[in-house]
């Protein structure tokens, strides 16, 4: 398989509604929040989670035909032998050598890891690299109280409370890079690329538990360079235009997203990109230098803009 | 002090982390970058291999340290901004042994995550100085000026990508004075030799000082050589300090100390 050859950056958005995005577990669950500015956060651990739930889910790599994913959960568990055993097969697999979990496991070809293998210890910066998310517009943590449906103990008559955090709506934005001279030491293939691009789009759109179903992708936009180049923070080059004030916001129908700094931006470095490739749900408005734009779903051309 | 000039460059980016070394489970950042991080910062910049994959792919054979090192490369640095400090919360995994990787959650419970809060500089937004004499120094301006960075540079952590915005290169000028002067960087109280107060203390009440051990000259082993105090004032304001040799004037910049 082709690695990498050429540098991209990612922008991405997603929307969230009546959910938790991210929980902070040093702080009852609560989503992460920066209190300075009232935004909501999430880690790009979260982001790679979903990637990786993605791949494990739908792309086949799950452990068999060479395809693994390292940074996942195998759960020990009284008389199944056949839990024990995978588990057992995985240690053995990567007991071998670093280059067979780097032929293996995708996870680690994209994000790096750390393996502390007796012969063999690695430890891989990943190609790909996503900043903290961050919500492009001001929000706030919202109380719920509900009841559960269990007893907190034996001889219990009624059932316990719970309490959870959310947020009412937030679009919140990621940065990522693809660095391809870190791809060489990591071997991330071409066809990785193109997995870790569905993964974030279709994995955020896949998570349907509980506290994370309402989650929507909204636009994902990577920019590739022909030089070992890269504009940087491209989610701090939007601007929301809305008529409510932040807090107010709800769905994609009360903001438009301004585009002109980044597209501005572009247009500089222009000489540096190969192109651009684009993905945006139809319910988005885009605004450059205060009039509408369109974005469609394709590869653009450096020219097109 | 062997080059008469220096870069000047700004770091910055949304996060950064730069642990002290004397804490582990409840890591604490440093104010400003210190200069191994720095350094780390350049070097993949110019693309030197980290430290555990040195050679691997032998794109650059020279040992960051070597590159860096206390005898060729001097740095003073400057806070632009208020230096702000968060908590996070990081869900770490147990990476010491295989065993543990593989069952996150086993029954017995001894493995699996930690939570741990990670103190976490805000918006940081530094100006380097580096005075440097090295067969790279063209590489690397030329690589500042045009943002070809061969690796990403990150602030402490990978996740924290940093932007770096070439300024110039500018003359160094002695310092005459031998007074309180007014720096603009940090400094190193350690390198201050006076029967006097290191800074003027009149200072103080407009001005809100933070001070840090600081490991100053990292070697090949990652033995430390030389530790220094540095102060620096939070707020991005200047600080009323008397100069040493390695205190300089910069036209348009103020006075620096390298430390």
């Amino acid at each position: 398989m082709e690695e990498i050859k050429n540098r991209s950056e990612i922008l991405f958005l997603f929307e969230i509604e009546n959910a938790n995005p991210n929980g902070d577990p040093l702080n009852e669950n609560r989503p992460r929040f920066d209190n300075e500015e009232n935004k909501v956060l999430v880690s790009d651990v979260r982001l790679k989670r979903t990637i990786r739930d993605y791949w494990f889910e739908y792309k086949g790599y799950n452990g068999s035909n060479n395809k693994d994913i390292f940074v996942r959960e195998t759960k020990y568990s009284d008389g199944n032998e056949e839990y024990i055993a995978s588990g057992s097969r995985r240690a053995e697999l990567f007991k071998e050598s670093s280059d067979k979990v780097l032929e293996t496991c995708i996870d680690v070809r994209v994000f790096g890891g750390v393996l502390p293998i007796k012969k063999d210890t690695f430890t891989f910066t990943g190609p790909v690299q996503f900043q903290m998310g961050k919500s492009l517009h001001q929000t706030e943590i919202i109380t719920e109280q509900g009841t559960g449906a269990f007893a907190s103990g034996d001889k219990k008559k009624q059932t316990t409370f719970r309490t959870e955090y959310k947020v009412p709506y937030a679009l919140i934005g990621f940065n990522g890079i693809i660095n391809e001279k870190v791809a060489t030491y990591t071997k991330m293939t071409n066809n990785d690329r193109e997995l870790l691009l569905e993964g974030i789009w279709n994995g955020t759109k896949n998570l349907i538990s509980r506290s994370k179903f309402g989650q929507n992708p909204l636009f994902l936009f990577t920019v590739n360079y022909n030089e070992p180049y890269y504009i940087g923070g491209l989610r701090q080059r939007l601007k929301i235009e809305s008529d409510k004030s932040d807090l107010q916001i709800r769905n994609t129908d009360d903001y438009k997203i301004d585009l002109t700094g980044l597209l501005k931006e572009i247009k500089a470095q222009k000489d540096k990109i190969e192109s651009i490739e684009v993905k945006v749900d139809s319910r988005l408005e885009f605004l450059n230098e205060g009039k509408k734009y369109n974005l469609e779903n394709k590869t653009y051309q450096v020219d097109e803009f | 002090m062997n080059s008469k000039t220096t870069l000047i460059f700004d770091v910055y980016g949304e996060y950064g982390h730069f642990r002290k070394f004397n804490t582990t489970t409840s890591p604490l950042t440093y104010s400003i970058p210190t200069p191994s991080a720095v350094f780390g910062l350049l070097g993949a910049v110019l693309g030197i291999e980290r430290e555990d994959s040195q050679n691997k792919i032998r794109e650059k054979k020279e040992h960051l340290r070597e590159v860096f090192s206390n005898k060729n490369a001097f740095l003073a640095i400057r806070p632009l901004s208020e230096i702000k400090k968060v908590n996070i919360g990081f869900n770490l995994l147990n990476t010491k042994s295989d065993n543990a990787y593989f069952n996150i959650e086993n029954k017995k419970n001894e493995h699996g995550r930690t939570q741990i809060e990670y103190e976490i500089l805000k918006d940081p937004k530094f100006r380097v100085y580096l005075s440097w004499e090295h067969p790279l120094k063209n590489e690397l301006i030329e690589r500042l000026k045009n943002k070809n960075f061969h690796f990403n540079p990150y602030l402490g952590i990978s996740q924290m990508t940093a932007n770096i915005e070439f300024v110039a290169e500018k003359e160094l000028i002695e310092i005459s004075k031998t007074g309180y002067t007014d720096f603009n960087t940090a400094i190193n109280l350690s390198e201050v030799q006076s029967e006097k107060a290191p800074i003027d203390i009149d200072f103080i009440k407009e001005r809100t000082f933070q001070v840090e051990t600081f490991p100053l000259d990292m070697q090949i082993d990652r033995t430390i050589k030389r530790y220094g105090e540095v102060l620096v004032e939070m707020n991005g304001d200047c600080v009323r300090a008397l100069p040493n040799n390695k205190s300089f004037s910069i036209e348009d910049e103020g006075n620096i100390q390298f430390i």
